[in-house]
């Protein structure tokens, strides 16, 4: 028989046994940027999916069925609304879990909605995602709401004070790249700064793909803040502090866990890192804070990344898409005996799992339908962290702080 | 705005204008004599980028040391590129070419993704840290000045380059044979020269540059497999707005471009930076579309009849 009919026939036999044995899985869709810039978080959060994929199915699976991934790539949202697309059309996924970046999560979380598809976003963090009334579509992690809200609270209930200022003197000056995770976050900050009635002494929007801050830095510097917080990504933010300590601009600054709070951010600035806050995942104390099981379940979470990454701590990014996965596999699955979206839903919504019970320290329940931020896990918490001897040490809010604030 | 504000804005735009003009020398440079638009000069600045960090990271050379070593293997790259995807494509229809040289600068991004990670990797020397200071002034009521020391040695790295270009191409028999080249291909081959010679020095000559801009700016950038895109489109800027072809020009306009955007970031806001150079750009094209220092009708891309 000629060499290539027979790899042929090898390759339609795989096909059928791979369709066979599709039968009795449960099969997930997974939409996130593996190649293009974001590919570094996108790709950490698949090994946090992974992970949990991993470990349920060597207990048992769900329901006694083993749950396999269909992942998929996307670097930009028309891709992602086109991946989400193929998931549910050729591939006839009912549940999907993404996205990583909120542009991503914005385009394909409305394919979904339209074709009734359960979708949980574990990481975009747009508040609007969870804003546009949308029945199909849960973010387990917290909305940029939530952590734009952290850090105003953080420079008025912990700086001013250490500043010996009162909360309205104290001067603020918010940065944010123009992107939909900048411009997300920095509306919320002056929204909640406003509310409290603080002074707000500048804002500023740039293109995080600059090659030059030196204008800005200026500015800032002219406008003379107290406290500078900022909403950037890692390339942009070293730029910015880099040329802020040569052009001697310096006060607090809290930025995000997608800049600041990112490995790369110390090991690019290392000593002048140090003190600098970043709002977003507390990941750090979630794990002593745990009720038995769920330690359980984060320490062998750990232990495995760190097996699979030389040893690497899991980043937040790993964090929140582990810990996605699990509320889908371990709460919201076995209630709904199934995938089918509408069963998902009613489990989802009927949700209460407390604080300290969910993983990550994080509960489970999700604002039902009708409210503002329908679909957000109301029990998600953000946290401010502080890099302190080249460690990020959580530090705010006070109940969940494993630090002092220095 | 006081004089003292002006001046730090002035050398800070002076100082970025620096980088891009170092980094868009080579491109000016392929474009001039072989009229073909290197798509993959972004790239080709990742890879000098990387290759110096490597360096630095694996054997803790210098990034201004490394130059030795990352300037030739450019060099050596780029002679493997014109063989490979360049010289192949000579004779071909303009929209080929894009596509040869689009399409390898989508394989190295992902190249460099795949065996680099998409990690944001730096270099931090210690001694750049020291800054110089100029002034103060009390007699002009100047407060301090500060210069960055990195984006000074890449300032007058690139100005040199320039001007030694400006005179080898005006002085030198080879500089002679390229100018000749560049002006009119056929004319050139009837005289004996070996066009096939000149296309390759030129091509690998350009990814030298490129070479030396990587490694003058991994101490102040930071390196990942999009780095390149970056730069390219600002690259491209200079390139077009300095007169495709014109060393000097690209120069001039990548100074110009660095004090527009500094004033712009300070003066509006830096999300209007692009959309000032962009007017600017487009203003230029209108009046004078073979830019500030072009020739007459260098613009115009003619199609070249293939080598052998």
């Amino acid at each position: 028989m000629n060499a290539r009919i027979l790899v042929g026939l090898v390759l339609i036999l795989a096909l059928l046994v791979g369709q066979a044995a599709a039968q009795d899985v449960w099969r997930i869709g997974t939409i996130l940027p593996l190649t293009g810039p974001q590919a570094k978080n996108g790709i950490k959060n698949f090994d946090g999916i992974k992970i949990a994929t991993d470990m349920i199915n060597e207990t048992g699976g769900v329901l006694g069925k083993k749950v396999v991934l269909v992942s998929a790539d996307a670097s930009e949202p028309q891709a992602a609304a086109s991946e989400a697309n193929r998931l549910i059309t050729n591939e006839k996924l009912t549940v999907i879990v993404g996205t990583q970046s909120s542009s991503l999560a914005m385009a394909a979380t409305v394919v979904a909605e339209q074709n009734k598809v359960f979708y949980l976003e574990n990481e975009g963090v747009s508040s609007q995602i969870t804003g546009r009334g949308f029945k199909y579509v849960f973010r387990t992690t917290f909305s940029g709401d939530m952590m734009a809200n952290q850090m105003v609270d953080y420079a008025v209930q912990v700086l001013a004070p250490k500043l010996n200022k009162d909360a309205k003197s104290l001067r603020m000056a918010i940065i944010h790249e123009d992107g939909g995770f900048g411009t997300s976050t920095g509306t919320a900050l002056q929204k909640h700064a406003k509310a409290l009635g603080l002074n707000i002494a500048a804002v500023e929007t740039y293109s995080a793909k600059t090659a030059d801050l030196s204008g800005l830095v200026l500015k800032l510097k002219q406008s003379k803040p107290d406290v500078l917080l900022t909403a950037q990504y890692i390339n942009d933010s070293i730029l910015f502090h880099r040329q802020s300590a040569e052009l001697r601009f310096s006060v607090p600054v809290i930025g995000t866990t997608a800049g600041q709070g990112t490995p790369d951010f110390y090991s690019a600035l290392t000593k002048e890192a140090e003190g600098i806050l970043a709002g977003g995942i507390p990941s750090e104390i979630s794990i002593d804070r745990l009720g038995a099981e769920q330690k359980a379940d984060a320490g062998e979470f750990v232990k495995r990344y760190q097996a699979s990454h030389n040893g690497e701590y899991p980043s937040p990014t790993a964090f929140v898409g582990f810990a996605g996965a699990w509320i889908l596999y371990k709460h919201i699955m076995p209630k709904a005996g199934g995938l089918d979206p509408e069963k998902l839903r009613e489990a989802a919504l009927a949700l209460d799992v407390p604080p300290g019970k969910g993983v990550l320290n994080w509960g489970v329940k999700f604002s039902p339908p009708g409210a503002p931020d329908a679909g957000q896990n109301v029990y998600a918490s953000a946290g401010i962290s502080q890099w302190q001897d080249g460690k990020l040490r959580l530090v705010f809010p006070k109940e969940i702080a494993a630090a002092e604030a220095k | 705005m006081d004089l003292t504000l002006f001046a730090q804005l002035l050398i800070s735009g002076l100082l970025l204008g620096g980088v891009y003009a170092l980094s868009s020398i080579g491109l000016t440079l392929i474009f001039g004599v072989m009229k073909i638009v290197n798509f993959a000069h972004g790239e080709f600045l990742m890879i000098a980028m990387y290759l110096s960090f490597w360096l630095h990271h694996l054997l803790r050379i210098d990034p201004y040391l490394s130059i030795a070593i990352v300037a030739p293997a450019l060099f050596g790259l780029g002679l493997l590129t014109y063989r490979g995807c360049v010289r192949p494509t000579l004779g071909a229809p303009h929209l080929s070419q894009i596509f040869v040289m689009v399409g390898l600068s989508i394989v190295i991004e992902n190249v460099a993704l795949l065996w680099w990670s998409a990690d944001f990797r730096t270099v931090s020397l210690d001694y750049l840290r020291a800054q110089i200071v100029l002034g103060p002034w009390p007699a002009v009521g100047m407060e301090e000045i500060i210069v960055n020391p990195g984006r000074l040695i890449a300032f007058i790295v690139g100005l040199s380059i320039s001007v030694a270009f400006y005179f080898f191409l005006k002085l030198s028999y080879s500089g002679k044979i390229i100018r000749a080249t560049a002006q009119d291909r056929s004319t050139a081959l009837l005289m004996g020269i070996d066009i096939d010679k000149v296309y390759r020095t030129t091509f690998a000559a350009g990814l030298l540059l490129v070479g030396v801009a990587g490694a003058l700016m991994i101490p102040m950038f930071t390196v990942h497999p999009f780095v390149g895109f970056e730069f390219v489109l600002v690259m491209f800027v200079v390139v077009v707005l300095g007169g495709m072809g014109s060393v000097v020009g690209a120069v001039l306009a990548g100074l110009l471009i660095g004090v527009l955007e500094v004033f712009t970031d300070f003066v509006i806001g830096p999300d209007s930076k692009q959309a000032v150079y962009f007017l600017l750009f487009i203003a230029v094209l209108v009046l004078k579309p073979s830019g500030l220092f072009g020739l007459k009708g260098e613009e115009e891309i003619e199609r070249i009849e293939a080598i052998e």
